[in-house]
């Protein structure tokens, strides 16, 4: 490693650069995707259109079993779309999981390994790309201070609480310098208190790394504060069914944002979108 | 592996409790309660039960134990059966890991390996003892085979079933990490079937000295098993029992080694035991 790199991960701010190559496209058109099923596939997703530009915060919002998260995993490339369809992360066609992104599970516990420390599950993607030892850990121990828990690494996972566990597991994501992040429901599983921490954290990462996030969420308050743009998907099969960007500013707050004109304003449009799919949708 | 402290910290202690090796001490109420138990079965043996003749009461025991050791036949039998024990032990172990890895990473392996597998392992092993000795005769080679034949089943299976059984979670992070096959395999795969795997060789080893002693009382006229029917044939109780607790003592011992060497090197999977 230079001797700049050195120094970027001797304080936080330094190693932000560090990480920052900035966010790339994503697009779909005409994604459809078929899940298996006992009565053979079944049509989850059909002609979705969609172009996220580089760094844009997309959160996507749609009623449970709409399908938000199998198109977030044929995004991050875990499932096949059908042919036919068009699915490019950079421009470059998706065939399997693309080098630029990295996905972050709803299910931290389930996604860090238990036999490793904070520090050595960040390593992991490492250790197949930077042979130095050194280097390695500069890095990961970079990504641990970037979530803040850079104190702990040498716990494991057992040992943290759920909120540090999924500090550590979008750390990992980070150290490998993605340029894009998919995000499930990230947040779903942790307490309110932790919940808006990371969603300040994010935010903070998003703002200096510039990169593009995908965000799933079942929750509307979550998606208004943290996104720039706002996705609904509905129908059965389901495509986008409302688009709207976001007019709040970069600069978000929890107490100030969420008592905004724009804030509430968007919140209560997205209300009437989804529930309009809800009521809508039922059978 | 790269952790930069490794505390066995068994999962669910607190995390910020000082990582202090937990001291064996002497279990006194244990200890109080064999010795009740040996004082009972001395008073049982004299009084109550007195209808059977060829009940060995406790001095009796010690005094036939005191005698095999001084005669050096219990240190040879000992000897004996903990090598026959471990070697076909280790074997299958060596054998059931390699080959239960290979199942449960290939689908086509499985697939095609699995009906044998469930219809082998499920007959009981006694009835491979009669096999076993028509087949190599009344001797060491016999109780071997028996040995590395029964103890390779919960080998293979708890190998197969860890490899096979490792979170779609887990799987999911390292596609998505692109960590490509071998590193998966290597870092992802192994690790997370350690566990499970541990407890297929720790039931393996039980299942071991069980058989090396049933073996040497059917086939191959040596070892603690050949010995304890001798005694019994001969009509000496006491020494019949002396044997029974040698038996169950070298039991126990292995699997006391065992679970040792486990928390010694690999101190992480010690809770999983």
């Amino acid at each position: 490693m230079s001797a700049a790199g050195r120094v970027a991960a001797g304080s936080a701010p330094a190693v932000a650069d560090d990480a920052a190559p900035g966010g790339v496209s994503v697009e779909c058109r005409g994604l459809s995707i078929d899940v298996p099923t006992d009565d053979g596939p079944k049509r989850i997703v059909e002609g979705l259109d969609l172009r996220v530009e580089p760094g844009e915060f997309v959160c996507v919002l749609g009623a449970s079993g709409v399908g938000k998260t199998t198109v977030l995993r044929a995004l991050g490339g875990l499932v096949p779309p059908t042919p036919g369809s068009v699915l490019e992360v950079d421009g470059r066609p998706v065939d399997g999981p693309p080098d630029a992104g990295v996905m972050v599970f709803q299910n931290y516990a389930s996604s860090l390994l238990p036999w490793r420390t904070a520090l050595s599950n960040v390593e992991l993607p490492l250790e197949g790309s930077v042979r130095d030892r050194g280097t390695r850990r500069e890095r990961a121990m970079a990504a641990l201070r970037l979530v803040g828990l850079a104190d702990r690494h040498a716990a494991y996972p057992a040992e943290l609480s759920g909120g540090m566990q999924q500090r550590v597991q979008i750390a990992r994501a980070l150290v490998v310098r993605p340029r894009v992040l998919f995000m499930d429901e990230p947040f779903g599983a942790l307490d309110a208190m932790t919940r808006e921490g990371l969603q300040d954290e994010l935010l903070r990462i998003h703002a200096r790394t510039a990169m593009t996030v995908v965000f799933i969420t079942h929750d509307i308050e979550e998606a208004v504060y943290l996104g720039t743009r706002l996705i609904v998907l509905e129908g059965r099969p389901s495509a986008v069914g409302h688009d709207l960007r976001s007019p709040i500013g970069p600069d978000r707050e929890q107490v100030a944002t969420k008592e905004s004109a724009e804030y509430l304003r968007l919140r209560h449009e997205l209300y009437a979108a989804v529930r309009g799919e809800r009521s809508g949708g039922a059978p | 592996m790269s952790a930069g402290v490794q505390v066995p910290v068994a999962p669910g202690v607190a995390p910020d409790a000082p990582p202090r090796r937990r001291r064996r001490r002497v279990n006194l109420p244990g200890l109080a309660l064999v010795v009740a138990l040996a004082v009972l079965w001395e008073v049982l043996v004299r009084t109550v039960l007195r209808a059977f003749d060829n009940l060995a009461p406790t001095t009796e025991i010690i005094r036939s134990f005191g005698e095999l050791v001084a005669r050096g036949d219990l240190a040879a039998q000992i000897g004996h059966t903990v090598a026959v024990t471990l070697i076909g032990w280790v074997v299958s172990t060596v054998v059931g890991v390699v080959l239960g890895v290979w199942l449960g990473l290939s689908g086509v392996a499985w697939r095609w390996s699995m009906a044998s597998v469930e219809v082998l392992r499920s007959l009981p092993s006694i009835a491979f003892v009669p096999v076993a000795i028509l087949v190599f005769g009344f001797s060491e080679q016999m109780e071997l085979v028996l040995i590395m034949y029964v103890c390779l089943w919960p080998v293979l299976i708890a190998t197969i079933e860890g490899v096979r059984g490792v979170g779609p979670g887990l799987l999911d992070s390292a596609r998505t990490l692109n960590l490509g096959r071998l590193r998966t395999w290597r870092c992802v795969v192994l690790p997370a079937a350690v566990p499970r795997l541990l407890v297929g060789v720790r039931l393996a080893l039980a299942l071991a000295v069980a058989l090396a002693v049933i073996a040497e009382m059917l086939g191959n006229p040596a070892g603690l098993g050949f010995g304890i029917v001798f005694a019994q044939r001969g009509f000496q109780p006491g020494q019949v029992f002396a044997y029974l607790f040698t038996i169950g003592i070298v039991g126990w011992a292995l699997n006391a080694l065992f679970t040792a060497a486990v928390r010694m090197f690999a101190p992480r999977f010690a809770g999983s035991l």
